[in-house]
């Protein structure tokens, strides 16, 4: 039988481990964005260099992951736990690698000139996303279900200032001081930042579900179960009709969310 | 594909185990052998992520057609299947919680329960970024009426549900060449991307802004999805290997 002192002791590290590789990541967003608007090809490198480690505490911490599953067998809350901590993994990992890609940007960028508002709008969704992804741990290191449901509308903020950002790039190309090319490699910068704010929203869930059991994929199947029990009880009634069926569907769920698409983009 | 169970994964259930399966079944009479029933447990999980698979893959099919069709009945059709793809997702997740508590599975039994786990994750996040496009039916008159971006748009579609079609036959498959090969993350979707990128500054006139807007919402989705197909991979991978150095499916 599994020491489960020893194994609660395991979990702790776990769950620490997690807090700091995802504080690294953290430190990446600011760091990145410092990178992109100096210019700064040697932090760039820096930063590449400090993901490898990063991308090593990854490997080390989901193999020992799983060698907590195959020895303790976990059940419930802790069992949910480990698998959180080894899909967070992920989570953090990739969102590091977004922040790569806005360093390795800067090495494409070098010697653009970037208008204020550009600069600017590129520094809000810096920080925006360093809060939600801090938020998202703490979230997660506090076992915070309220905090980790709320990121999903936190998130509204950068996916609003990301559209803002699309579109000042727009104006600064057509108003011919931003060139094609680095008007771009600056599109596609803002989309980084986005995913990380995507990554957080999903952090969030995980953490949800690792509290509660419960995840965001349970309103969808319970509107599944309802429409399978009212198209039961009209096909006893015999009076099913295809327009009843279209009907159940809100169609306000096809408002279109041409700016802040909804949550979990991965 | 290997049978569940076998090979490395030849573990005994859990002993010990106050309501443990070994309990249950000495207290009814129940004919079918344990490691049997377990083994047919661990298949059937397998191949309900196929099944999920092909939800979502019919779906992406649907999206496609919204795209290039702007069908808002099918757009709903599609909003109305991935409530169907979660309720899948969250039966398929609660079993694999239930197995990992009551059978512990070791080695390849654990990979396959924790791969499904995230593979199931990788395919409910495809359903729901396919829906992102499919929800911009309203808005199809916008992204047709510059011609050249939504072209790209189209390939990219194409790609998106090619390589997701090829994970799908990984997993299926457990192949591992193809698992390779989408592991190591085709980078067509991401030209495709700067090109559209680059097609849509190019634009402009009163609607540059608004059909910029709309186009990179689909065209962000549709390369998500591709990379999400990619991330299977890795997972297969990492389930046919067994190798510690395939774990992290993003180290690259």
């Amino acid at each position: 039988m599994p020491d489960k002192r020893i194994f609660h002791q395991e979990l702790d590290h776990v769950r620490a481990d997690i807090v700091r590789m995802a504080a690294m990541a953290t430190e990446f967003i600011p760091r990145a964005t410092e990178v992109l608007l100096t210019t700064d090809l040697h932090g760039a490198q820096l930063l590449i260099e400090a993901d490898d480690v990063l991308d090593d505490m990854t490997l080390e911490l989901e193999e020992r992951c799983y060698q907590i599953l195959a020895l303790q067998q976990p059940v419930a809350i802790d069992l949910r736990g480990i698998i959180t901590a080894i899909r967070l993994t992920s989570e953090i990992e990739r969102s590091a690698d977004l922040m790569v890609n806005v360093a390795k940007a800067a090495r494409r960028l070098y010697g653009a000139e970037f208008e204020p508002r550009v600069r600017g709008l590129i520094e809000q969704m810096s920080e925006e996303a360093t809060r939600l992804f801090k938020l998202a741990i703490d979230a997660y290191d506090d076992g915070n279900a309220g905090l980790a449901a709320a990121l999903d509308d936190m998130d509204d903020r950068l996916d609003s200032l990301h559209k803002e950002f699309i579109q000042s790039i727009f104006e600064s190309h057509h108003g011919t001081t931003l060139a094609l090319q680095p008007a771009v490699q600056l599109a596609l910068v803002g989309r980084y930042y986005e995913r990380v704010g995507d990554h957080a929203v999903n952090i969030g869930h995980r953490v949800q579900y690792m509290v509660t059991g419960w995840m965001p994929e349970h309103a969808g199947a319970a509107r599944a179960q309802a429409r399978r029990q009212q198209a039961d009880g009209e096909a006893d009634a015999a009076t099913a009709t295809a327009e009843a069926r279209d009907g159940d569907v809100p169609s306000l769920r096809l408002a279109p969310p041409p700016d802040g698409a909804e949550a979990g983009g991965g | 594909m290997s049978p569940a169970g076998s090979a490395d994964g030849a573990s005994a259930p859990a002993e010990g185990n106050g309501n443990g399966p070994g309990q249950h079944h000495e207290a009814t009479t129940d004919p079918v052998p344990l490691r049997l029933q377990y083994s047919a447990e661990l298949e059937q999980l397998r191949l309900q992520t196929e099944v999920m698979g092909v939800r979502v893959d019919e779906n992406l099919e649907r999206t496609r057609q919204v795209l290039l069709t702007g069908s808002v009945p099918l757009a709903v059709q599609a909003i109305a299947a991935d409530d169907d793809i979660d309720a899948m997702n969250v039966s398929l997740t609660e079993r694999c919680y239930d197995i990992l508590a009551r059978e512990s599975p070791k080695a390849g039994d654990l990979r396959l329960v924790v791969s499904v786990i995230r593979v199931i994750a990788e395919l409910e996040r495809v359903g729901d970024l396919s829906l992102r496009v499919a929800k911009l039916a309203p808005d199809h008159a916008l992204l047709r009426s510059s011609e050249r971006t939504f072209d790209i748009l189209c390939v990219m579609a194409d790609e998106a549900v090619e390589l997701f079609r090829a994970a799908l036959r990984a997993w299926g498959d457990e192949d591992l060449v193809l698992a390779i090969e989408l592991a190591s993350g085709p980078r067509s979707m991401d030209l495709y991307y700067e090109q559209l990128t680059e097609a849509l500054l190019r634009l402009s006139g009163p609607d540059a802004v608004p059909i910029a807007l709309r186009t990179l919402i689909a065209g962000r989705a549709l390369e998500r999805i591709a990379d999400h197909a990619s991330l299977i991979g890795t997972r297969v991978r990492y389930l046919v290997t067994g190798d510690p150095n395939h774990l992290a499916a993003e180290v690259r």
